[in-house]
């Protein structure tokens, strides 16, 4: 996941925000952080075989004030984790674009 | 109020829109998904996005603030040529001091003065060829010890993290209780072949265990092919690891002091005077990692571990690190060893003096005579492969070390 901080700039790169001060950028970037955090882990959830939804519950919430430790934990219990990633903050990038085109 | 300050108010404006318009979408995202998280049974929780290494990318996002672009974190570039930098530079401030403390536990203190005023006045960014230079009457392998100690005291903080690193991803790996075979599947793709074994008699929920498997081979591959060129975003996340990782993490033995370990390691003929440990204690070893092994899953005989153990060691035979040091001569290999002898387990000391009462030719090549030594037929004892095992992970070590100056 190194390239998880590139795709998270890549996503205010998208938006035209013309001229703001970086305090709001700063601000903007860790909110999206976390709308972002929180749909990976509702996604991945869903990717969860059940009979190991508990347990992933569960490494979550003791995780859940250490993003490295949950980083590496979901790195090596989801195969796929990666792209279900990806897809998300694909998913977050089109949502903002839409907005702008309202 | 002139133009010039009225154009950049009006773009503020607008971005103020659009900033506000996305700040409503994410207040409503962020309602929605803590309710549904909530419903799952999950706690709200930190962003993964907070890692360190994004506020130096938003720092250089700023810098580029009117160009509206970014320069993305190159992991594989920039900052690994940086890091090296950083490291050579590092070691050249630190390690000549360091040598020098060396150098007072080898009892030739009274040139140390010498020694540092000669490196600084004739540096080459090679200490060991400097002292040689200067000091050809001081025993080279004596050289090698100091600047390899003091390479090593450099690199303590890069180990301790490693295995900080790696006791997190295998705190991940508790449910693979569950799932051994995937388990299996992980250390193997994640694991140097003489790392394999100790995981195999491993209870992957025993904390206390991680300290058996994060072996020296472990650490020092890792180092070998990954310490110079470790992006700073390494060291970062571990800074921000709860310190609580270390705990439980077994305190190594205490080493002897330098001199006890060097003592009369120059001559051969000294090597008999190690103190011996008999059979009893390799089988003492064995047992505690047999209890183990079977402990870990009731379903695994002693069978299985030897079997383990046997395939482990044909796997030990066939690696880098066998060839790396198989062909140098058997009496370079002892003379190495002695010298390393504190790092080595009892029993592997007791056959090291065996080795040496019945080196023949000290011309042939270790590889042969080691094996030679250890078995007679094509399986090991169980004593064999824990012998081998030291010996080879801990000979590498040093070879490798030799050869990086």
């Amino acid at each position: 996941m190194t390239s998880l901080e590139n795709k998270l700039l890549s996503i205010i790169q998208d938006i035209d925000l013309g001229v703001i001060n970086e305090t709001k950028k700063l601000s903007l970037l860790d909110e999206i952080g976390d709308v972002l955090t929180e749909r990976i882990i509702l996604r991945l959830l869903n990717e969860v075989p059940s009979e190991k939804k508990d347990v992933f519950i569960e490494k979550i919430n003791e995780h859940k004030d250490n993003p490295n430790k949950m980083l590496l934990f979901i790195d090596h219990f989801i195969d796929n984790a990666d792209e279900i990633i990806d897809e998300e903050i694909e998913k977050y990038k089109n949502d903002l674009k839409s907005l702008q085109k309202q | 109020m002139h133009l010039g300050e009225t154009i950049p108010q009006l773009e503020t404006r607008e971005s103020e829109s659009v900033l506000s318009q996305i700040h409503e979408f994410n207040v409503q995202e962020k309602s929605k998904n803590l309710k549904d998280l909530a419903a799952n049974g999950i706690d709200k929780m930190k962003s993964i996005f907070q890692r360190l290494n994004i506020k130096k990318a938003i720092k250089s996002f700023f810098k580029k603030e009117d160009e509206n672009e970014f320069e993305p974190i190159d992991n594989n570039n920039e900052d690994i040529s940086e890091s090296k930098i950083e490291l050579n530079e590092k070691i050249e401030q630190e390690v000549g001091p360091k040598v020098l403390l060396e150098f007072d536990t080898l009892n030739i203190s009274s040139i140390k003065s010498d020694i540092y005023t000669y490196y600084k006045e004739n540096h080459t960014g090679n200490i060991r060829k400097a002292i040689v230079a200067k000091y050809p009457e001081i025993p080279q392998n004596k050289i090698d010890i100091a600047v390899n100690r003091a390479i090593t005291q450099l690199s303590e903080k890069p180990v301790k993290e490693f295995k900080s690193k790696i006791a997190t991803q295998l705190e991940a790996h508790d449910i693979f209780k569950e799932d051994f075979a995937k388990f299996w599947q992980w250390r193997l793709k994640n694991l140097p072949p003489t790392a394999h074994a100790k995981f195999v008699h491993t209870d992957t929920g025993n904390k206390l265990q991680y300290e058996n498997f994060i072996s020296d081979a472990v650490v020092s591959k890792f180092l070998d092919q990954h310490t110079s060129t470790l992006p700073d975003e390494f060291f970062d996340e571990i800074d921000e690891k709860d310190q609580s990782i270390h705990q439980p993490i077994k305190t190594p033995e205490p080493t002897p002091t330098a001199l006890e370990d060097l003592e009369g390691v120059d001559n051969l003929d000294d090597l008999g005077n190690r103190p011996v440990y008999t059979s009893e204690d390799i089988d003492n070893v064995f047992t505690k990692e047999l209890n183990e092994f079977t402990q870990s899953d009731p379903t695994l005989t002693e069978a299985d571990f030897i079997n383990t153990l046997t395939n482990q060691s044909n796997g030990w035979i066939n690696t880098q690190m066998y060839d790396n040091i198989s062909n140098i001569s058997t009496k370079d290999a002892l003379i190495m060893l002695g010298n390393i002898n504190s790092e080595l387990k009892p029993f592997t000391r007791t056959a090291l003096s065996d080795m040496h009462n019945t080196m023949s030719d000290e011309t042939i090549p270790f590889g042969t005579f080691l094996h030679n030594y250890l078995t007679n037929d094509s399986i090991f004892s169980k004593k064999d492969i824990h012998i081998a095992s030291d010996i080879i992970t801990k000979l590498d070590k040093t070879v490798t070390l030799s050869k990086q100056k």
